[in-house]
């Protein structure tokens, strides 16, 4: 009876010490009993039928895909340089298309299979930039900007309908790779995407 | 030493069973959640520089159109995880098969995973 009890007390003690010597959980966090918590960047999200971030990554994806099996970036001799003129929102919400465009671009070039010059909403700076080099080192001789292989243009459309029970959204995004010396588009290809958002049940 | 044999021999079987019924048999191949969706073929091709993976996914049911999610992780030579697709919702209607083709942008991949969740019904 006494070994139980000494057994128990020593059980206690030890307890009691090596819990006052635990780090308290939530180091290295800030408010970390909150509701705010962090989630899968890349889950499926269906909280409205609105373009949402699973729109912009699947567009993203499936476009960069069938651009780099196009045979002018596969199987051009050189890497070409192309660049990122706007994609057209021509829906009723507000879609940011540069978003799309910026997430192709990143993929593009991690692919290595293209080469991207500066937007042209970023030549004002590049611009300032290479006069500051140019009147630094009086070279005058810089390669124009204007030489890109290829540009990117497109436009996003959307039809809506709805009832009194369903609500259907359809999205097309589609993107084309112009040569603009010729003026022709070598290759096009398009994302769709349907989403129904229905009032009677909760799901897919 | 009859007995261990049985022992063995019962424990080899039920590893068997459990690995045909999970479905999840191949090393290319995770499912999350109900298994109600069968992957009857999977395989990976180069294509130019870049993995290319086709994964064939069948409903078997005769009664419900199966809704879930798939996403793909991209390994390079030293089993390192170097990217992974958005998780992509996709239906199957009942008795259907549809094909999966994705593409890594990524060069030095040369291995994929094929993750699938089934939600709970």
């Amino acid at each position: 009876m006494k070994t139980i009890v000494n057994i128990s007390i020593s059980i206690t003690l030890a307890t009691i010490l090596f819990s006052g010597c635990a780090p308290k959980g939530g180091a290295g966090m800030v408010g970390y009993d909150s509701n705010v918590k962090y989630g899968d960047a890349k889950a499926v999200e269906t909280v409205t039928a609105d373009f949402g971030s699973t729109d912009l990554q699947a567009t993203a994806e499936s476009l960069t895909q069938s651009l780099l099996e196009s045979r002018y970036i596969a199987k051009a001799p050189q890497t070409p340089k192309v660049r990122l003129r706007s994609v057209n929102n021509l829906t009723y919400e507000h879609i940011d298309t540069k978003a799309i465009t910026d997430k192709i671009r990143i993929k593009l070039l991690k692919s290595g299979q293209v080469r991207f010059l500066a937007d042209t909403a970023n030549l004002n700076q590049v611009q300032d930039e290479r006069e500051l080099t140019a009147s630094a080192t009086a070279n005058k001789g810089n390669k124009a900007m204007a030489d890109s292989d290829y540009i990117i243009t497109g436009n996003v459309r959307s039809i809506k309908k709805a009832n009194d029970d369903v609500k259907d959204v359809y999205y097309n995004v589609s993107l084309e790779l112009v040569n603009p010396q010729s003026g022709e588009i070598v290759w096009a290809d398009e994302k769709e995407i349907r989403k129904v958002t229905s009032k009677s049940s909760v799901g897919w | 030493m009859l007995l261990t044999k049985n022992i063995l021999m019962s424990l080899g079987i039920s590893t068997l069973l459990l690995a045909f019924s999970s479905g999840c048999s191949s090393k290319n191949i995770n499912i999350i959640g109900k298994n109600r969706v069968e992957i009857t073929k999977n395989k990976g091709v180069k294509e130019g520089n870049f993995l290319k993976i086709m994964a064939e996914l069948e409903n078997n049911d005769n009664d419900e159109t199966e809704g879930f999610v798939y996403q793909i992780e991209w390994y390079d030579k030293n089993g390192f995880i170097k990217d992974a697709t958005p998780w992509k919702a996709i239906t199957i209607h009942k008795n259907q098969k549809i094909q999966v083709i994705e593409m890594t942008n990524i060069p030095d991949i040369v291995d994929y995973k094929i993750i699938i969740s089934v939600p709970n019904k």
